[in-house]
Order: structure tokens, then sequence, then C-alpha cells
């Protein structure tokens, strides 16, 4: 028994699984079908929020604190509330910059890169679209830059990581198979976006923007925006009014009014709803309700 | 004057050529803020602006940070108001010392109390909490250091020693009561009226300047440095989670400086002074698609304790005076544009044990863009039971750019 003890402590301790904390469920979904058992994960958001603007609470600090590894989007798109976090946490590891912060972005073909940093275009997204995670075309290499970052930070599981991102890259692919199926009544759609976090969801299906009710990312439309989108809409004959998950249907609906174009509400995180649990189930809801409103 | 507004507009403008998106951009990250209010109170029925200029620029804070090392940053904020230049803030930050430990050297607001460590533009409100000016003598700064440990348990817990050279507040605010001078203060207090050079009292005998002074200071609080002249500050928060969508943030804290008053008539005697304080604030802040819509309120109670020489004839005696007050918010927001929200003091008087000083106040802002706010308070403020309540509005204005220091605030 004294033996059996001593063992299961050995095993135990030789097993300390690496403590990857991730800003959104989409990467902590991904890091746990990666790591398996190498890893514990914990999402800071519930995928409810705005991704830009999590409430930043003090609760978060303790989990940061005790992270190996702290693996965000990028692309600034957490700049709002993590960057300072993650400094308060007492745990060096993991700042900005340092080699525990990991951004997802590296072999992203970045989209809406802007050509200019200034205020005037809003602050949310100074260096590209970084709402990759709802487009189905980033799941392979978000895969394997998790399956790297998890590597460096923990050679000995290589194998793990690795046969776990293929097994991952595997689903995707069947995944993909039946979105390309399934959505191929997209293309060419025109759609209102909300906010600019449905270009890389476009660019897949095929679908076109052809305005956003923000007048930037994250700065609220003015009435005379609102007049502008509402006329090219109308004229560009928009099919879809799209909004995510934290934000209000009200200005969706009245501009639905004006365009007799049906609104459909998208998860842009995992968690959004009720039954996006997972990265793959992300893509799959976000699919079926576009298809809802099409039909 | 002239170049001292030249100078804001300056800056103003070289911070809107650099101040673009943030740390991670541009090293070091610059910010500015500029905090401009206007008002009009009622101070003995009469209504009049609180400044000669009608328009106060409160502050403009002029916000600079740069990482010294991946384990320190420094942080620098100077204010700029139409009266001069002063260096607000100019501190080192080692955030990522062993053992949980982080470590603030240099000057800064100090870690104690909740409203404390609020720049003038981050409140929700405008004016500051009379509480911690009668007290405090108002935002505590520290020209020193504080040593701050994060718990290792699963819920948030941080505590946080420090020490300062002296008692140092100040406050953005003007006081409302806007006397012009001490001894006008004085006299309104003692239930006087002032009549030229002169005050009359309530039988209409002449008062003068002499009477209302304090005709013998016992005590000073100018002598050179001993040890016990240096505040020690500590502080206790954590933070508790009710479900997604409530949160409440805790704290305790304390300044204790054992030397703070110097006896005059007995050699080496010192008087100390304390202010402990506890404060709650509940947040709600729901998950759903009305992520601006939110809510917070409060209470920051703040008590002192000050040791004062009193003199019965010939006798020297010791009296020892607690005081305490406390303070209340709500604050709700209802969306991307509009705040709502009320306060509410309640505190007792440091002129005299029989006195109770009570302030309430309403206020609405409008958040014009994300960098820019319009705020309208109106607030009541009776400091004395022999003086007529105070009534004051206030327009802020408010606007931001690049760099905050403090964007964790909540
Ligand atoms: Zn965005």
């Amino acid at each position: 028994m004294k033996q059996l003890l001593i063992l299961m402590l050995i095993t135990i301790a030789g097993a300390k699984p690496l403590n990857v904390v991730t800003s959104i469920p989409d990467i902590a979904d991904m890091v746990r079908m990666i790591g398996g058992n190498r890893v514990v994960v914990t999402s800071l958001a519930t995928g409810k929020e705005d991704l830009h603007a999590v409430p930043a609470r003090p609760n978060f600090l303790p989990i940061l604190n005790k992270a190996d590894l702290l693996i965000t989007l990028g692309l600034d798109a957490e700049h709002a509330w993590l960057p300072a976090l993650a400094k308060s946490a007492r745990n060096p590891k993991i700042t900005e910059g340092q080699a525990g912060w990991i951004s997802l972005e590296k072999g992203i073909t970045v989209l809406n890169k802007p050509t200019t940093i200034a205020r005037t275009e809003g602050e949310q997204h100074p260096e590209g679209n970084p709402h990759f995670n709802v487009g189905p075309q980033a799941g392979h290499q978000m895969a394997h830059n998790i399956a790297n970052a998890l590597t460096r930070a923990d050679p000995a599981g290589k194998s793990v990581y690795s046969a776990g991102c293929d097994k991952l890259c595997e689903q995707i692919c069947a995944m993909e198979t039946i979105l390309a199926k399934k959505g191929a009544v997209l293309k060419g759609k025109k759609i209102v976006a909300y906010h600019e976090d449905l270009a890389y969801l476009c660019a897949y299906y095929g679908m076109i923007q052809v305005g956003t009710i923000e007048v930037k990312p994250g700065v609220p439309p003015t009435a005379s925006h609102l007049k502008k989108i509402e006329e090219v809409a109308r004229i560009q004959k928009a099919d879809l009014i799209i909004h995510n998950q934290s934000q209000s249907a009200k200005i969706p609906k009245k501009l639905s009014v004006s365009t007799s174009a049906p609104v459909v509400k998208i998860a842009n995180a995992v968690g959004a709803f009720e039954g996006v649990n997972s990265w793959i189930e992300l893509q799959k809801f976000n699919l079926n309700q576009l298809l809802k409103a099409v039909k | 004057m002239i170049t001292k507004k030249a100078l804001l507009i300056g800056t103003v403008f070289a911070s809107t050529l650099v101040g673009g998106t943030g740390e991670s951009l541009f090293n070091p990250s610059i910010g500015f803020t500029g905090d401009i209010v206007t008002d009009i109170s009622d101070v003995n029925g009469q209504w009049r602006e609180a400044t000669s200029e009608g328009i106060a620029v409160r502050s403009g804070e002029l916000i600079l940070g740069a990482a010294i090392d991946p384990y320190a940053e420094l942080t620098a904020n100077v204010n700029f108001t139409l009266d001069g230049v002063e260096l607000h803030e100019l501190y080192s930050h080692f955030h990522s010392l062993p053992a949980n430990l982080s470590l603030k050297a240099g000057w800064k607001l100090a870690q104690v109390g909740r409203w404390n460590q609020f720049h003038a533009h981050a409140m929700p409100f405008t004016a500051d909490p009379r509480l911690l000016i009668e007290y405090q003598g108002g935002h505590f700064s520290t020209l020193g250091t504080e040593l701050s440990w994060l718990a290792p348990t699963p819920f948030f817990l941080e505590l946080t020693a420090g020490v300062s050279e002296g008692w140092r507040a100040h406050t953005h605010d003007s006081d409302p009561s806007a006397f012009d001078s001490d001894l006008d203060q004085r006299a309104a207090e003692l239930g006087l009226t002032k009549h030229g050079s002169h005050w009359h009292g309530s039988n209409g005998e002449i008062v003068d300047a002499e009477e209302i002074q304090d005709p013998e200071e016992p005590i000073t609080t100018v002598k050179n440095k001993p040890i016990g002249s240096f505040p020690l500050l500590g502080r206790a928060k954590s933070s508790v989670q009710f479900g997604e969508n409530w949160s409440a943030d805790l704290g305790v804290s304390g300044i204790w400086r054992k030397d703070h008053r110097f006896s005059n008539r007995v050699e080496g005697k010192t008087y100390s002074k304390a202010v402990v304080g506890s404060d709650l604030t509940l947040f709600w802040h729901p998950l759903t698609a009305n992520k601006y819509r939110n809510l917070d309120l409060g209470a920051e109670w703040l008590g002192t304790y000050e040791e004062n020489e009193l003199l019965f004839g010939e006798t020297v005696l010791q009296e020892n005076r607690f005081r305490h007050g406390v303070f209340g918010h709500v604050h709700y927001r209802h969306n991307q544009r509009l705040h709502f929200g009320t306060y509410g003091e309640l505190f007792q008087a440091n002129e005299s044990d029989l006195w109770l000083k009570k302030r309430v106040g309403l206020f609405t802002t409008v958040e014009l863009t994300h960098y820019q706010y319009l705020r309208l308070e109106g607030s009541s403020y009776r400091e004395s039971p022999n003086i007529d309540p105070v009534h004051r509005l206030t327009l802020q204005y408010d606007m931001s750019i690049g760099f905050h220091s403090h964007g964790t605030q909540r």
C-alpha cells in the first residue's frame, strides 16, 4: 500500500501538467484537444463578452499568476484588458513580449490591415482584423501554432502535442467538407456587419460585406452613418444583417425593417451561446444561423 | 498665464501626433488627459463661479509610461493647470519580483482606500469625496515605496505595505464654499457675518480678526524629521465573484504617523495621527448583449484618530479624537453613451465634535465618443450647522488620448 502510494506520488509529480491560460474559450478548446492530460487550461473570457472589452476582474490575477503559458489571439485584439492584467499577476514569464505570452496570428493571412495607424481609425484593430477565429480557414494554422507553443514550453510532450494536433486537424478537415457543401449557397450573399469581425467568415464562404454598422471598430454608429449604411444596404440589396453575441439587436432590427434583410446573430467566440462548446461547434453553429436566414 | 496656456495647447498637439494605439507600438507610451470644469455655487445665498476665470482647467495630465526592462516600468504624470505645472507622479514599478512581490518606488498616489488612487478624470463623478479631503487632506500621495504581495490563494488577495516621506495629499477639486481665506472660513464656522474687515456676532457685536484666530498655536508640524514622522501605510484588498455577472471588491487600509505633531510646550512630546478605512464595491457587469450596461455601488468608510494638545489653565493635556464618516455611491451605465449616478456622504467634522457634515450629489455623464465625455453634476454640501448648505452645479468636459496609466481601475 505504501509502495503504491509512493508510486502514485511519483506519477503525479512527474506529470505535472502544463498550466495554460487563454484569452478566449476557442483557444482553450484547441489546447485541450491538443494537449490532453499534459495540460490544464483555463479561459479568462467566457465567450459571451466582447473580445476587446472583457471586464478585467481581480480574480483573473491568481489564475494568471500560476500560468506557464498565456495564449491570446494577438493582433492587439485583447490589448484593452489583458496586457495590464498580465503585468499585475507577478508572473514575468507571461507578460506581453515574454516567452510565455503567445499570439496565434503567426501564419494567418491577416485581413483589413490598416494602411495608417491613427486614433481616427478606432483602436480595436490596430494591426488588422484579429477575428480570424471566426473563420473556418484559420483552424489548421491555429492548431499548429498552439501545438508549437505547447512543445516549446514542454518539449517532453512533443509526441503528444503532435498527435493531438493531427487528430484535431483531421476533425477540422471533416468539418470543412461539411461546411463547404452546406455553405455553398452563401456565395455572393451581401451582408452588413455590426462589427468588423466577419471578414474571415465572408472570405471563406464568398460573402460580400457591403457595410459596417460601427463607424470604425469599436466606434458606435452616428445617425448620419446609420443613414448611409441603410442607403448602401438598400442599393446593394443586402441579404443579411449580422451581429454577434455582445451587441444589441436593436440597430440591426431597425435596419432590417427598412431593408427587409433578415437579422442573423452569430457567435464570434466559443461559449457565446449554449451548445457552442468547441471551436468546431462554433463553425457549425454560425453556418446554421446563416443558412436559417437565407432560406 | 498666456505662456502656460500655450504650453498646454502645445502639449495636446504634441501628444496627438504621437498618441497612436499605445504601449505595444510606442515606447515610451504617451497619453494626455484634459479635465476642464466650470461650476457655480451659492455661498451665502449668492450664486457665483468658483474661479475668477469661470472655467478651470482642473488638470491636464501628460502621462508617460515606459518599460525599463521586462520586469520594471517607469510612469510619469505631469499635471498642467493654468496656475502652473507640477510633477504629479513619478515612480518605478517593479511588477514581477520573486515571491509574488511587486514594488513601487517614487512619487505616486498611495494604495490606500478606494477613491484615493483615482485621478480626477477617472472617477465616475466630478467632485472629490469631501471625506477624503477632511481626514487626509485629499488624495494621499507617497514619496516613498510600497511593497505588494499577491497571495497564492485561488481567490484574489493582495497585501500592500508602504512608507512615505511625509503626509502629502492633494485635491484637484476646488472647495465649493470657496472661502477667500482660512480666517473667513473660521469666522463662518463660528457663525459670524463678515462686514468689511471685521465680523459681527449673533448679537451684532463686532468681532475682530484677532479674536477669530487661535491665540496660541500649541503645536507645530514643522520639525526636522525623526523616523516617526514617516507615515506607514497598509492595505489588504480582495475580490469575490458571485456567478457570471456580480462581483465585489473589498479592502481595508490604514495610514499611521507616529510623530504627526510636535509640542511647543513639552520637550520631545509628539502626537500621532492615523486614518483607517474600509471599502466595499459591488459590481454588476452582465455578459449579455448590452455589454455597456453595468452598475457599481459602493461605500467607503474612513475614520481618523488624532492626538492633540490642550491647555487647561497651566496644565498641558493630551486630547485624543476619533472621527469617522462614510461615502457611498451608485453609478449606473445605461449604454455606451449614458451614465447616471448619485452619491452621498456623512462625516464628523474636524472642527467640532458636534458637527456632522453632509453632502449629496447627482450626476449624469454623456460619452461624446470613447475619448470624450461631458458631465453635469449637482451637489449640496452642509459643512456646519451654522452655515447654509452650499449648492454647486458643475459642468465637466474630459478628453483623453493615447496611453492611460490606470487602465485596470474599476
Ligand atoms: Zn474586433
